[in-house]
C-alpha cells in the first residue's frame, strides 16, 4: 500500500507560523479532508508535499508521483480544451488515448466544448477541465484544493465516483475544503490543521 | 520535450504576440525611413558610410525599444500569475529543474525568432531598396551581438522578477542597460561594469567580444536556475 509520512513539519512565512509540528500518515485506506479556517495552511501543506516551498521537518514519499488540482491557475491564450488535456497528459503518457478524454468530457457534460478555447469557458466548465486533467494523470497521490467549487450537482456525483475508483486502485486522495460534509465517502478522515496546536 | 511545448502554448499569448508584431512593424518602418533619409544624404560612392549609418539607426532602435520589450517578455513570464501553471506539472520529484530549463529554452527560442526576423527584414529591405546595403560579416556579427545582449538582459530581468515577485521588476534590468549605455559616453574607463552588464555597439567598445557575451549568458542561466530553485 502506498503511503506518505509527514514528520514534525513546520512552515512559517517570516514571523507568521502557518504549520506547526504537523505529523501525518496518509494511505489509500481513507479519503483525507484537510479543513481549517482561511489562511491556516491547507494549501501550504500541499505546497510542502509538492516541494513548492521550503519547510522544516521531513516528508517520507520516495518515488511518489503527485497530481495537484490548484484553486487558481493561469490558462494559455490559444489552446482548445482537447489540446489542453492532451498537452498535459503527454507528460504522463507517451500515447494519449483520445477516447478516454472523450469519455471523461462526456461524463462531465462538456464534450461540446472540446474545440473551444480555454479562455472562452465559464468558471465551472474550466474547473471541470482541470478536474479531468487531474483525474487522468498517472499519479499515486491526488491533492485537490476545493475541487467542487463551481461544479454542478451531476458533475459532483461523477467526480466523487471517479475518486472512489482511484482510491480503490490504491491511490491516496487528499482534499482541502471547508465543506467536507458535501462529500459522500464511507471512509473519510477529517484532519483539522491549526498552527497553534 | 513536452514541457517545452507547454511553455510555448503559454508564452505565445496575446500580449507577446502583439509585442512581436509591434517590434517587427516598427523595424520595417525604421528601415524605410532610414533608407529614405540616407538616399538624400549620401551619394553612391559614400556607400560604406551610408551602410554604417543604416546599421547605427537600426541599432538605436534595438537599444531604445527592442531590448526593453524583450526584458518585459522575459520578466513578465516569471510573475506569480504567469508562472502559476507550474503547479500543473509539479508532481514529479526533480521536475522543477526540467521546468525552468525548458522555460528558458523556450524564451531563448522566442528571442532568436524575433531578432532573426528583425534582422532578416532589415537586410532584405536594405538590399532591395538601396545599393549600399549588402549581406556581409558585419550584419552577422551585429545579429549575434544584439541577440546575446537581449538574452543577457532578458535573463537578468527574469532574476529580478523571481526575486522581487513583481511585474515591474523587469524594468530594473532595462534600467541597468540604459545606465550602462549612458555611462559609456561619460566614463569610458569603467570596464569592469561591462563585464557583467555589457553594452551594445558596432565597434564592440562596450564588451569584450562574442565569447564574453556567451560566457555571461551561461552565467546568467545558472543564476536564474539557482534563484528559481532556491526562492521556493
Amino acid at each position: 500500500m502506498k503511503s506518505i509520512k509527514v514528520v514534525n513539519l513546520c512552515k512559517s512565512y517570516g514571523k507568521n507560523i502557518v504549520l506547526n509540528d504537523v505529523n501525518l500518515e496518509l494511505n489509500s485506506a481513507f479519503v483525507y479532508f484537510l479543513t481549517s479556517a482561511n489562511g491556516s495552511g491547507k494549501t501550504t501543506l500541499f505546497k510542502c508535499l509538492l516541494r513548492e516551498t521550503n519547510f522544516k521537518g521531513a516528508i517520507e514519499d520516495k518515488n511518489i508521483i503527485y497530481s495537484y488540482l490548484p484553486d487558481k491557475v493561469k490558462i494559455p491564450s490559444y489552446v482548445t480544451v482537447l489540446e489542453f488535456l492532451i498537452m498535459y497528459l503527454r507528460i504522463d503518457y507517451k500515447d494519449v488515448d483520445i477516447n478516454i478524454i472523450n469519455e471523461y468530457l462526456s461524463l462531465f457534460d462538456i464534450l461540446k466544448y472540446k474545440y473551444r478555447f480555454m479562455y472562452e469557458l465559464s468558471k465551472g466548465t474550466r474547473q471541470k477541465v482541470f478536474i479531468i486533467k487531474t483525474l487522468l494523470s498517472n499519479a499515486d497521490v491526488y491533492l485537490l484544493d476545493e475541487p467542487l467549487a463551481g461544479l454542478d450537482y451531476k458533475s459532483r456525483i461523477t467526480f466523487m465516483m471517479r475518486l472512489k475508483d482511484l482510491q480503490e486502485k490504491g491511490n491516496i486522495i487528499v482534499i482541502a475544503t471547508h465543506y467536507y460534509n458535501d462529500y459522500s465517502f464511507d471512509n473519510k478522515k477529517v484532519i483539522e490543521i491549526d498552527a497553534n496546536s | 520535450m513536452q514541457i517545452v511545448k507547454i511553455h510555448r502554448k503559454y508564452l505565445i499569448n496575446k500580449v507577446n504576440v502583439l509585442l512581436f508584431i509591434f517590434i517587427v512593424f516598427v523595424e520595417i518602418l525604421i528601415c524605410f525611413l532610414s533608407i529614405k533619409h540616407l538616399k538624400l544624404e549620401y551619394n553612391w560612392f559614400e556607400g560604406k558610410i551610408a551602410f554604417t549609418s543604416y546599421l547605427e539607426t537600426n541599432l538605436m532602435y534595438y537599444k531604445l525599444v527592442v531590448i526593453n520589450l524583450i526584458c518585459f517578455i522575459w520578466g513578465n513570464s516569471f510573475t506569480k500569475n504567469a508562472n502559476s501553471y507550474h503547479l500543473l506539472v509539479t508532481g514529479y520529484q526533480g521536475i522543477k529543474l526540467k521546468y525552468i530549463l525548458s522555460k528558458l529554452l523556450m524564451l531563448i527560442i522566442i528571442t532568436i525568432s524575433l531578432i532573426f526576423i528583425s534582422f532578416y527584414l532589415m537586410t532584405l529591405i536594405g538590399v532591395l531598396c538601396c545599393n549600399f546595403v549588402s549581406i556581409n560579416k558585419i550584419i552577422f556579427e551585429l545579429f549575434i551581438n544584439v541577440l546575446l545582449i537581449c538574452i543577457i538582459y532578458g535573463l537578468l530581468s527574469s532574476v529580478f522578477t523571481i526575486l522581487i515577485n513583481n511585474q515591474y521588476a523587469c524594468f530594473l534590468s532595462s534600467g541597468i542597460f540604459v545606465l550602462c549605455e549612458l555611462i559609456s559616453d561619460s566614463f569610458n574607463d569603467i570596464k569592469l561594469f561591462y563585464v557583467f552588464f555589457p553594452g551594445l555597439s558596432l565597434n564592440y567598445d562596450l564588451c569584450f567580444g562574442i565569447i564574453h557575451l556567451l560566457f555571461i549568458s551561461i552565467i546568467y542561466v545558472f543564476l536564474v536556475v539557482l534563484v528559481y530553485l532556491y526562492k521556493k
